[in-house]
């Protein structure tokens, strides 16, 4: 009954927890512009955060080792030290998004630019760490996020033609601009495999204890949960191709975005778009800094715990407060959230070697698996996924730049 | 492969397929006429967001306070672009 109650949690987790600023603005763009064509580009991320989610848990559950404790004991410090680089920028730039997200969220009810919200969203995400018992939260964040389910209601409203999301699940190639069709595959690839995603899975696999016996509900945790949050993220992208693509709207900037929803749900639609985003984010937000505090402590031995009181670890409670102030004020200075967010994405995509590689050489390492290592099929499915986004990522990231966009 | 001997031939014809695929890339994305038909599709963009937005008002199905700040951002985002449009091309 109790692994039961794990697995439920997980999917709640799973759903309420995998749409934020980054899933939601980069399929609304790519459901305005391209229509159903990118649905391919959610469905490979998917698998490959399935893919992955499922590897970190496994790596917890019989090796009791951290991704970041792994990496570093397996591979040193020099080399754990340019992962840590790597995961910390990105996760940092998706942490100043989700900030930027809740602060707009509260722009878009209230009126007072997103910019004044920045400080006081920081000091919410700070403040609920440092005075509560984080599992609380975690689990409050992720229950509340299952109002993120309004956006299945709005696709079936709308009657989104399922034929059409089936037939473009298979990628094809772009009809019209080019550059930006790769640039928001690339974007969305990387909203759906943010590191921070499977780092913070680890690191709560190794807090909860969990042994061998936890392999099931990992693999059902990580297959359901994450195929739910996909299907989620398939349908923003749908809602936006009804309601924006038929149109000839563009997403340039956030203010558009609720439209999506109010065209179909009226005004409930708009005020749950808004607690979306809103609860999305902060959630999200909660996550990111705890994960970057988490990998700084797990890599260089500091003592680490969400429910540790900040005395009892200082340096790991003194990280995320920098990290918390610092993205508030990156989006304080007035940054456009909405390009911060994809271009985020599109960085997350053009990292995914350096992050998703050493992982799986410890998936394959029998010293950590022993007879639980990788099957072929997924060190396949990872690295093909990330090296193609990657050297997508790659292209298209500078003529976007060049493009202005 | 002519260029080199295994792993470096490799190395040598990916780098070609790459730097292939950012020129054809970039031709599709800066000629004039593309960036004039991209104004153009801004404009419009922004005209039917501010259709769509003042309908839903009408409704009631946004409040007052969203609608207003949507609907100057159609109005700033117009602006630039008919600047931009003005502007002679190079």
């Amino acid at each position: 009954v109790s692994k039961l109650l794990e697995i439920a949690l997980g999917l709640v987790t799973g759903i309420g927890g995998f749409l934020e600023a980054g899933s939601i603005a980069t399929s609304v763009q790519a459901g305005a512009a391209f229509g159903f064509q990118l649905v391919w580009a959610i469905a490979l991320g998917t698998i490959c955060i399935g893919f992955l989610v499922e590897m970190a848990g496994r790596l917890a559950a019989v090796s009791k080792h951290t991704l970041p404790d792994a990496m570093r004991e397996r591979f040193g410090i020099r080399f754990f030290s340019v992962v840590l680089v790597a995961v910390v920028v990105v996760s940092f730039l998706v942490l100043a998004s989700e900030i930027g997200g809740v602060a707009l969220a509260l722009q878009l009810v209230t009126g007072i630019r997103f910019q004044w919200w920045a400080p006081a969203v920081a000091v919410a995400v700070w403040l609920l760490l440092w005075a509560h018992n984080f599992s609380l939260v975690e689990k409050g964040a992720s229950l509340l996020g299952l109002v993120t389910l309004v956006f299945l209601i709005g696709a079936i409203k709308l009657h989104v033609p399922i034929h059409e999301v089936v037939a473009n699940l298979l990628p094809s190639l772009p009809h019209e601009e080019p550059a930006k069709y790769w640039f928001m595959a690339v974007s969305i690839i990387g909203a759906s495999v943010s590191p921070y995603l499977f780092y913070f899975y680890s690191a709560g696999a190794v807090e909860d204890h969990w042994d061998e016996d936890y392999l099931g509900v990992n693999r059902a945790i990580a297959g359901l949960g994450m195929s739910f949050g996909g299907g989620l993220a398939i349908a923003v992208l749908a809602c936006a191709a009804m309601v924006f693509h038929s149109r000839g709207i563009e997403i340039d900037r956030y203010e558009q975005i609720p439209l999506m929803l109010a065209e179909p749900l009226g005004r409930w639609g708009f005020i749950l778009f808004v607690a979306s985003l809103g609860i999305g984010c902060f959630g999200a937000a909660l996550e990111l800094a705890l994960q970057i505090a988490y990998l700084m402590a797990q890599g260089f031995g500091w003592k680490w715990g969400e429910n540790l009181k900040p005395r009892e670890a200082a340096r790991f409670s003194l990280t995320y407060t920098v990290m918390i102030f610092l993205a508030g004020l990156v989006i304080f200075t007035g940054i456009d959230p909405l390009k911060l967010t994809v271009f985020s994405m599109a960085i997350t995509a053009l990292s995914l070697p350096v992050t998703v590689v050493p992982l799986l050489v410890l998936m394959n390492d029998p010293q950590y698996l022993g007879e639980n290592g990788n099957h072929w099929i997924a060190n396949a499915a990872v690295l093909f996924i990330s090296i193609v986004a990657c050297i997508v990522a790659l292209v298209a990231i500078p003529l976007q730049l060049a493009g202005g966009s | 492969l002519a260029e080199g001997d295994g792993e470096d031939g490799i190395v040598i014809l990916r780098a070609k397929s790459l730097s292939g695929l950012v020129i054809v890339l970039a031709a599709c994305h800066g000629s004039p006429s593309e960036q004039a038909r991209k104004l153009q599709q801004t404009e419009k963009s922004w005209e039917v967001t501010a259709q769509l937005t003042t309908e839903l008002q009408q409704r009631g199905a946004v409040p007052e306070v969203y609608a207003r700040q949507t609907l100057e951002a159609a109005n700033e985002e117009l602006e630039k672009s008919r600047k931009k449009s003005e502007q002679p091309s190079r």
